[in-house]
């Protein structure tokens, strides 16, 4: 009698022994499960945000960019077909003023003959000495005439000249434009750099190898949400562990969290810049 | 990186020894507090039901013999006879006892009858609060373990981090993940047991004082059969 009554309440004790153990390992498989379901739960999503970003940024960019240069070109060419225009316009003007001087100084020279013949069958061997001093004269005039013909169009050509530069000027004042606006996207780029060498640096275990002055160039591929897609080393410091450490830091940096607003705030930026780019890793700070 | 996210299990496999120590005990007392629970479940429950149908059978108008005789014969048949019926039976056999002498002051029949159902009263509460003071100092304790447990981690990764070069949340921070799962070990095992302890307390205690009102009722009952008879 005893016996049997132990028996069922161990069977009960058994019974609610199993149903704890139980509880205990489904919670436990939960947490394991369940844990690393959660993590792999965003990941789909990426490549969604990311290829919609893509796929509207670089267009808008480039043609921006075309718009802006092809108004620049059209300009440049009106301003350039206006000035040959009025080149060819006083180029003209010059030839018909040259040509009618000409025609002028023709008729001069016939009329002097003329005097000339005259003057020989009157008095032939005084005169063609007189005649030729009338010829020095008027040749020494179609000189100063040439002379000063010269001297006009060089200096036309000087005020052309003038012309050309102050609108190679303007235009280096536009480009210089283009430059110092490169200039303040890549001072940001580098503040963005160092902020991504120093999360390196902070994600970095230095291997017991590391040595001051050692340097590896890194290429880094990202993408707009800031999350690393790949890493590889470009040039190698020499040593294999310091190499691997620092792709790995780069892999445990997982996403840089502010090119996300870099690349929400000026997608140009990030796509010339941070879409892959280069990254020479050169810890210096190292108590070695 | 998934590869590199951290997983419970590695961080409870890379604890320090004497934070894996606090999460043992504390799986064990969980473990062993749902057990209680289990067990006092089905207890309360079956001596609840039994209550109800020993009262429905007992104010059914049945003899009082003839339901003594049915407890025996249960008994003789190795089943078990739990609960109020104890009381009743232990009161009953007492009674028949002392009026078989014909001499017996009735006053000292009630007075033996009341004792008896005394005793197999408290027997009965102190089956009905087993195992309810372990799942009461589990209740109290487990939390302060886990977080011993924490404490000593937190101790360990901030001295670890004392003699590290680049001073780095990364550097703590599994240390104290893997600290703060004893924490979280604790409230595991001692909120379920907190409120199993609260609702198994009040229902043995709400059981006790329906048996405490059953035993009254009975000694009224006998009462009137001794001055009667």
């Amino acid at each position: 009698m005893r016996i049997s009554q132990d028996l069922k309440k161990l069977g009960i004790y058994s019974l609610a022994g199993l149903f704890s153990l139980a509880l205990h390992g489904f919670v436990i498989f939960l947490l394991l499960v369940g844990w690393t379901g959660k993590n792999t739960e965003p990941k789909p999503k990426r490549p969604n945000f990311v290829q919609a970003t893509l796929v509207q940024m670089a267009p808008q960019a480039k043609a921006e960019n075309k718009q802006a240069a092809d108004n620049k070109a059209k300009a440049a060419a009106q301003k350039a077909a206006a000035q040959k225009k009025a080149e060819k316009q006083r180029n003209e003007k010059a030839r018909k003023q040259r040509v009618a001087e000409q025609k002028k100084a023709e008729r001069k020279k016939a009329e002097q003959k003329k005097a000339r013949e005259e003057k020989i069958r009157r008095d032939k061997a005084l005169k063609k000495k007189q005649a030729e001093e009338k010829a020095r004269k008027a040749a020494a005039q179609r000189e100063k005439e040439e002379q000063e013909k010269r001297a006009k169009e060089a200096k036309r050509e000087k005020e052309l000249e003038r012309q050309a530069r102050a609108q190679a000027l303007a235009s280096a004042l536009d480009s210089e434009d283009e430059f110092l606006a490169d200039e303040q996207n890549e001072q940001v780029s580098q503040g963005y750099q160092s902020y991504i060498q120093q999360r390196i640096i902070a994600n970095w275990n230095r291997p017991l190898s590391a040595r001051r002055g050692m340097e590896a160039i890194l290429s880094i591929q990202l993408v707009p949400t800031g999350q690393v897609v790949g890493v590889s080393v470009v040039k190698s410091s020499g040593n294999d562990a310091f190499d691997l450490s620092v792709q790995q830091a780069v892999k445990k940096v997982g996403r840089f969290e502010k090119l996300q607003e870099l690349s929400r705030q000026s997608p140009v930026i990030f796509e010339q810049n941070f879409r892959q780019f280069r990254l020479v890793f050169r810890p210096e700070d190292l108590r070695l | 990186m998934p590869e590199q996210q951290l997983s419970i299990l590695s961080l409870v496999i890379g604890a320090s020894v004497p934070v894996q120590l606090v999460m043992l005990i504390l799986l064990i007392a969980s473990i062993v507090s749902w057990l209680m629970i289990g067990q006092r479940w089905w207890y309360l429950r079956q001596m609840n039901g039994g209550f109800r149908a020993f009262e429905a059978n007992f104010w059914s108008g049945v003899d009082l013999n003839d339901l003594f005789r049915d407890g025996s014969l249960r008994i003789s048949d190795n089943e078990t006879v739990d609960g109020v019926e104890n009381v009743f039976r232990s009161g009953f056999r007492e009674f028949n006892r002392l009026t078989k002498n014909e001499d017996t002051d009735p006053d000292a029949v009630m007075e033996g009858t009341e004792r008896a159902m005394r005793v197999a009263l408290s027997r009965e509460e102190e089956k009905l609060n087993t195992h309810l003071p372990f799942l009461a100092s589990v209740a109290s304790v487990s939390p302060y373990i886990g977080l011993f447990g924490t404490v000593w981690g937190i101790m360990q990764s901030f001295r670890g981090l004392a003699t590290m070069q680049q001073a780095t949340l990364a550097v703590v921070a599994p240390g104290i993940s893997e600290a703060l799962i004893a924490t979280a070990m604790g409230l595991f095992a001692a909120i379920p047991a907190v409120l199993a302890y609260n609702r198994f307390s009040a229902d043995a205690d709400a059981l006790y004082s329906r048996y405490d009102t059953f035993s009254d009722e009975f000694t009224s009952i006998l009462h009137h059969r001794v001055h009667s008879g």
